[in-house]
């Protein structure tokens, strides 16, 4: 039987799937670090920002932090277990990361809700478009990172293609330390 | 190291993560109390940095891989740093060699108080929420030239 592409030819040294995540996470190095670096520029040139930083939630801030950090830890479980070939125990992994995923995205939509519903939307000023355009493109990551997770546990449940179980976990702690810099950036520096 | 030994050590690794996360919470608190800013910045920004470099070390094993993908990394990261350092200098300063910047931010928010909801925008000042005390980005991009 033929061996999947990815896992095989490797002129570099790095199996061609991992590579090409690696490749993913460099673009979004700059996708991500342009867009904390044109905050943090006008965060410096604008000390009254900090009136409208205080109007973010702390706590919620926080207990998402815990949450993807704590995804991020079956995450890598799941690939150990996958590295094992216990597949059905690395697809189980994988759906626990996805619910944490889940649950980071409804305390994110409370908390906008809240925000929103206190006249701060992406218009108000040029804090709160940083805000929700930040956290909202983190946002569409994580929801990019559920969907493939579901997919790769489905294989991974009945034994195949589990590199991909490594390949979307590397995807997955590279959204939660984005988080990571977030976090102190739009909910600490007030 | 056993499997058993292998899961440990991320839920090792998971538990400091957490202890981080306390103290990167609680720091910038004892900072305001104290009036020491050091403080806040060590503890919100230093510990993001160590647990980006922990995520990255121990949950993403980039410590372990060939060279190549080192470069790419760090070749993203410096055009980050080069984009910040050509740009930051029209955002953050009001003038530079031979240039100023024309918009005048205290005749917007005045012109704001007047009710001129355009130069509320201009101005960046929240229209119709809590006491409108703070203002954002007040158009930048209105430069001079050079």
């Amino acid at each position: 039987m033929m061996r999947p592409i990815a896992t095989t030819r490797s002129a570099s040294g790095t199996p061609t799937g991992r590579l090409a995540v690696w490749w993913v996470i460099a673009s979004e190095i700059v996708i991500f670090g342009g867009l904390l670096a044109g905050y943090l520029m006008h965060r410096l040139g604008h000390p009254e920002w900090a009136d409208h930083a205080a109007n973010t939630n702390t706590w919620i801030g926080a207990f998402n932090t815990l949450v993807l950090l704590t995804s991020s830890l079956s995450a890598v479980l799941a690939h150990q277990a996958a590295e094992r070939g216990e597949g059905v125990k690395a697809a189980n992994l994988l759906l626990w990361t996805t619910f944490g995923g889940l649950i980071f995205l409804m305390v994110k939509s409370y908390e906008w809700a809240t925000e929103i519903g206190h006249g701060m939307t992406i218009s108000s000023n040029g804090f709160w478009a940083f805000y929700y355009t930040a956290a909202g493109l983190h946002a569409l990551h994580v929801i990019a990172g559920m969907v493939i997770m579901i997919i790769i546990s489905a294989a991974a449940r009945k034994g195949k293609d589990l590199q991909r179980v490594e390949l979307i976990g590397i995807y997955w702690h590279f959204v939660d330390l984005i988080w990571i810099f977030l976090f102190p950036l739009l909910y600490i520096a007030k | 190291m056993s499997d058993d030994n292998h899961d440990s050590h991320y839920v090792k690794i998971w538990a400091i993560l957490c202890v981080l996360l306390v103290l990167s919470v609680i720091g910038p608190f004892v900072g305001e109390a104290t009036g020491i800013q050091v403080i806040t910045l060590v503890t919100a920004f230093g510990i993001a940095f160590v647990k980006a470099y922990m995520v990255a070390k121990n949950f993403m094993h980039v410590n372990v891989e060939k060279p190549v993908v080192h470069y790419f990394l760090a070749t993203c990261l410096v055009f980050v740093v080069l984009f910040f350092a050509a740009t930051a200098p029209d955002v953050m300063k009001q003038e530079g060699s031979n240039w100023v910047k024309t918009y005048d931010y205290e005749a917007l928010e005045a012109a704001c108080k007047e009710g001129d909801l355009d130069a509320c925008h201009k101005a960046g000042v929240i229209v119709g929420h809590g006491d409108d005390a703070g203002h954002g980005d007040g158009g930048h991009g209105k430069d001079a030239g050079h």
